[in-house]
């Protein structure tokens, strides 16, 4: 399954959310769409859930226009939203079963899969209490299973870790990444180590533009020799306009890490990039 | 199949949603409520009253049903209008309907299960006020019981006219003019409500006849042709003589003698007007696809050129400002209940404000002031609600007295705007000496904003005041001289004295729980 994006591009007025992207994504691997707050993930993902009209581009699902034919894409679409919207006075299991005629699944084939869904997402217990009374983390696990109703051949979720535990965190990688062999599954979010263990596929975007697509260790392979370590007593030593990756309070002081074409400051050694010091390189740094 | 079967999920699912709501509770407990109101009475102010110099009014338990229907007909379209326009705004507002439009269901079998959903959900109040009706004829008539027929026919002839409002309601929602604009929307109902009233009274007096009446007969949806043809009937039967008059909400103080009882048999059975009530539904259903039509299939790109109303100038008050510090608070409230509303609502408000000033000063006590405050809903609705509805109550309760303070500049906002709406009248009735007028004016302009403080604090939603500001209003286009008396009288001082009351009560109890939520640990 390929999913094309031609010259995708998206303005609000004068502001410009998503310029001339084009990108081929395929089933087979976990895709992960990174980049800081108002990079224009969310803003994609809704062109690619048929909620939004961009302003130029086409988009081809197997060769098929989703912008003209957006039931092509709705047949075979689970879609997790940032936020998880739910009727709050409703149980799990009715919620599911509503999201389930909305799909227009027989009820005996809706009633099997809520079941599963339920029992692989831990919710079999709490099936019958109302949705007002969840937790973030329960709601957002309602939200994958009425995402998963259906067996959606693309799947595409909106920062789906936000509000979930460590535990659940790993959880839902794993499902999303299981599912991902013969799907289409791109998950979008602003937390590099979301996608490090699991993504076979990385897109990075900042204000509207792809940085970088490719696996991931390519971007790994992009920022090496551009990360480096070095120590302070305190951070006021810490040279102003670093792109700082990590500093951390150790017995002998802060051991900072930045990102950058040279070092900052002296002395410093070079380190082994992680993903999300890749990350940090491709987008620019941040600042200290 | 499927998508029946998808319109029959979203409709069991909102209709779910709608009655495990404490607000449906409280709309049942009101109905029931209102039955015990609905009660014909021989003399003073009462519900229904038929031809009172001739017939002896609420002599028969057939009265009962009669009354509630006609009653209970119109108070349910008013408030069930209200209650059931949110049907699809809450979906966008929860970000349901963004799911809904990722799935194959079609924008009109969305709309299809809402308008099921809205219509059980009426059809349920309807239940309700018939319920109501049973009791308080068990209560006033012990042992006399009526027909199947003579108790049910009056309310089945509404039923058709709560899928039309049903149907009228998602339109609202749907059309691009009325989707933002709740207090517009409510204003049309208001007025196509008295005229399909005007018309249907007309039709049933003979003023119209022919294209009228068929016209007058489909959208007589609170379906009072139908009634007054079988009250007439019943009329009939006793005196041979066509009815004179039918009021609904009167005042009345005949002392006939020789009065005769007037007993009534349910509705006349007619092919006619049941086929009217057919086509009344099938115009509905038409008006849910139009709906439909209307209905965007994909959202609008949010113009980031618009930033949200956030109030410009909000002064941190230090300790040497306290005794100026509500100010910045009350200037942000203004900005925050006028900064969202569109230059066509500023523009309609203008000429309002312009009518009370040259209008008679009858058509402004009887007409006008209801429908300026018709207009400033959309103002008034969030207050006391709107800290709730966004969260920000779990900020400001970390914030010592911020709670309290802030009802506090929210109704000094609203007072404010609603004096100044009443301006016209209050100059007009000050320089003609009309202190009763006067008193009257200033007394309801403050009452509005304590009702609406005091529900949505309550609450925590801005429907309960909408609805009731809407029966408030439309009570008042049919009951002359019910905001702003022309003269003191005893009915007139108990009211205004009552007004007054209720402001300082309503107000009182809302800082009152303001104050009580900010000093709860939890």
């Amino acid at each position: 399954m390929n999913l094309e994006i031609r010259n995708l591009s998206m303005s609000y007025g004068k502001a410009q959310a998503l310029s001339d992207i084009t990108l081929t994504l395929r089933s087979g691997g976990l895709i992960g769409l990174v980049g800081p707050n108002g990079a224009g993930k969310s803003t994609l993902l809704k062109i690619l859930a048929t909620l939004l009209r961009p302003s130029r581009g086409q988009v081809l699902l197997d060769g098929t226009d989703i912008l003209r034919k957006p039931d092509a894409m709705r047949r075979l679409l689970g879609y997790l939203p940032q936020d998880v919207p739910v009727y709050g006075s409703l149980s799990a299991w009715e919620f599911l079963a509503f999201m389930a005629s909305v799909k227009k699944l027989k009820p005996s084939r809706a009633r099997k899969q809520i079941a599963s869904l339920m029992k692989t997402l831990h919710l079999s217990d709490v099936g019958k209490k109302p949705l007002s009374g969840f937790s973030g983390g329960m709601r957002q696990r309602v939200g994958i299973a009425s995402a998963l109703l259906g067996d959606p051949k693309v799947i595409i979720a909106d920062e789906p870790t936000t509000g979930l535990d460590p535990r659940e965190r790993v959880t839902l990688r794993s499902l999303l990444s299981g599912l991902a062999s013969s799907r289409i599954v791109l998950l979008s979010t602003h937390i590099v180590s979301d996608v490090e263990a699991v993504a076979s596929d990385l897109v990075v975007l900042k204000k509207g533009r792809v940085l970088f697509h490719g696996v991931p260790e390519a971007l790994t392979a992009r920022a090496s020799g551009h990360v480096w370590e070095y120590t302070v007593p305190d951070f006021s030593q810490i040279p102003a306009g670093s792109s700082v990756s990590s500093a951390v309070q150790e017995t002998e002081g802060i051991r900072v890490k930045t990102v950058g074409d040279r070092p900052t400051a002296s002395d410093t050694s070079a380190a082994s990039p992680t993903l999300e010091d890749a990350c940090l390189y491709v987008m620019g740094g941040g600042s200290f | 199949m499927k998508t029946l079967r998808a319109v029959w999920g979203v409709a069991k699912a909102d209709f779910r949603e709608r009655v495990r709501k404490f607000s449906f509770l409280a709309f049942c407990a009101l109905a029931i409520f209102l039955t015990f109101w609905f009660i014909p009475r021989s003399t003073g102010f009462t519900a229904l009253s038929i031809d009172p110099s001739v017939f002896i009014q609420g002599s028969d338990p057939s009265w009962v049903p009669m009354s509630s229907a006609m009653c209970g007909s119109m108070l349910l379209s008013l408030f069930g209008f209200a209650y059931v326009k949110n049907a699809v705004r809450r979906d966008r507002e929860t970000g349901v309907l963004s799911l809904l439009r990722t799935s194959p269901t079609k924008r009109a079998a969305y709309l299809f299960g809402k308008l099921i959903s809205s219509t059980l959900t009426l059809f349920c109040l309807l239940a309700v006020t018939m319920a109501g009706s049973f009791l308080v004829m068990e209560i006033r008539f012990p042992g006399r019981f009526l027909s199947p027929w003579d108790f049910f026919t009056p309310f089945l002839c509404v039923m058709p006219g709560l899928v039309f409002i049903s149907a009228f309601a998602l339109l609202m929602e749907c059309a691009p003019l009325f989707r933002q604009r709740g207090g517009l929307a409510i204003a049309l109902f208001v007025c196509l409500d008295i005229t399909s009233i005007s018309l249907s009274v007309s039709a049933a007096t003979g003023d119209i006849s022919g294209t009228g009446s068929r016209f007058a007969s489909v959208f007589d949806f609170n379906g009072y042709l139908w009634m007054i043809e079988s009250i007439s009937a019943a009329a009939r039967s006793v005196t041979g003589e066509p009815l004179t008059q039918v009021s609904v909400f009167s005042d009345y103080h005949v002392k006939g003698t020789h009065l005769k009882p007037l007993v009534f048999h349910g509705l006349i059975p007619s092919v006619s007007y049941l086929t009217d009530k057919l086509i009344l539904i099938a115009v509905s259903l038409l008006i849910t696809i139009l709906a439909a039509a209307l209905l965007p299939k994909a959202e609008k790109a949010i113009s980031r050129s618009k930033p949200a109303p956030v109030p410009s100038r909000t002064k941190i008050p230090s300790r040497a400002a306290v005794p100026v510090y509500r100010f910045g608070l009350f200037h942000s409230e203004l900005h925050m209940m006028l900064g969202t509303q569109s230059v066509f609502w500023w523009l309609c408000a203008a000429g309002l404000w312009i009518a009370c000033l040259f209008s008679p000063m009858k058509i402004v006590r009887n007409t006008l002031v209801a429908l300026v405050f018709a207009w400033l809903v959309p103002v008034f609705s969030r207050m006391g609600c709107l800290e709730h509805q966004s969260g920000m109550t779990a900020v400001l309760r970390t914030i010592p007295g911020a709670m309290p303070r802030q009802a506090l500049s929210c109704w000094d906002a609203g007072a404010s705007i609603s004096l100044i709406a009443m301006l016209p009248v209050l100059a007009r009735t000050l320089c003609a000496a009309d202190w009763a007028g006067f008193l009257s004016a200033f007394i309801f302009a403050l009452f509005v904003p304590s009702l609406s403080l005091f529900l949505g604090e309550w609450t925590k939603s801005n429907r309960a005041f909408e609805i009731l500001l809407l029966i408030l209003c439309f009570l008042a286009l049919n009951v002359q001289g019910l905001l702003v008396v022309d003269q003191f009288s005893v009915s007139s001082g108990l009211r205004m004295t009552v007004t007054i009351l209720l402001t300082g009560v309503m107000l009182f109890l809302s800082l009152c729980k303001r104050l009580a939520s900010q000093k709860a640990c939890t």
